[in-house]
């Protein structure tokens, strides 16, 4: 079955990604974020999807 | 909104997996769809669970799999009834109030972690202001209509549809934004010991709005819940009427 784009998806995606890859590089040790940086990063996260969320829903 | 999807908006949503809404076995969409919400912010949300609590979550995803229903065959999925317009249980604007929210605190907790702060008392007043201020602002966009598009012929011009009517569930927004906003602005002054000697009388304005909200608040619900039948009712007589 054909699916039709989803650009909250899309976004949505491409965030847990862009997250992954900071727990990556922090991980790995090339980066250094606190654990109140990190923290941040994942509220931003959510908060950016659930914004973009609501303003496509009216479409 | 017609009357078939008013009626298909106010049915109670049960715990279903749908093979169309689904990523892995459909949960997080099941789930989202029994909240009311996008199934993407139960997925992120899902997502940083099992970051947290070391894939342990995704245990919990794998058990729930066969104890959720999987939906019968024929009921329209989750993706057709977003496209035929069905309201979700949290609104749009409520999840952009949320999202301005959290980008707020995100905001804030970055300037504390570098040291650009200067106060723990106004993350809270700021998130509240920015979430009322979004509100307030979607509530505001909601209420302007929107011109008619202009027709085919040259030198056609669009016409400004007349002004919408505030409905309850417009003046329940609009009053939470500015409740917040305010709230926001009480909590600073208050944190700050600006207010001292106006405090009693603010706590006193305070506690009879309150009382007043408990009086009403039947009164409200009441009248919220009956909107929906009587909406359809009123479409369902234009459509007679029409025929």
């Amino acid at each position: 079955m054909r699916r039709e784009f989803d650009p909250v998806s899309l976004i949505g995606g491409l965030v847990i990604a862009v997250l992954g890859a900071i727990l990556m590089l922090d991980q790995g040790g090339d980066v250094e974020f606190s654990a109140g940086l990190l923290a941040a990063i994942f509220v931003g996260a959510f908060g950016l999807i659930m914004l973009v969320s609501g303003l496509l829903d009216d479409r | 909104m017609t009357g078939i999807q008013e009626v298909h908006r106010t049915a109670p949503r049960r715990l279903e997996r749908d093979p169309d809404d689904a990523i892995i076995a459909g949960v997080c969409a099941a789930v989202a769809h029994r909240l009311g919400i996008d199934p993407i912010i139960v997925r992120v949300g899902f997502a940083i669970v099992c970051i947290a609590t070391a894939g342990f979550a995704a245990v919990a995803y794998v058990i729930a799999w066969p104890f959720i229903p999987e939906k019968a065959a024929g009921e329209p999925s989750a993706p057709a009834a977003r496209r035929s317009g069905e309201r979700r249980i949290v609104p749009a604007n409520w999840r952009v109030a949320g999202g301005v929210g959290l980008l707020t605190l995100s905001f804030l907790l970055v300037l504390r972690e570098l040291g650009i702060w200067w106060s723990d008392a106004l993350i809270w007043p700021l998130i509240l202001a920015s979430s009322g201020a979004a509100l307030l602002w979607r509530q505001s966009r909601a209420m302007t209509p929107e011109p008619e598009p202009a027709t085919g012929y040259p030198g056609a011009v669009a016409v400004p549809s007349p002004p919408r009517r505030a409905s309850l569930g417009d003046l329940y927004r609009g009053g939470f934004g500015i409740a917040l906003v305010v709230g926001a602005v009480l909590l600073f002054l208050a944190s700050n010991d600006v207010l001292g000697d106006a405090r009693d009388v603010v706590l006193t304005v305070i506690a009879a709005i309150a009382g007043l909200a408990l009086i009403l608040a039947p009164f409200l619900w009441r009248l919220g819940r009956n909107l929906p039948t009587e909406r359809a009712e009123r479409i369902r007589s234009q459509e007679r009427a029409e025929l």
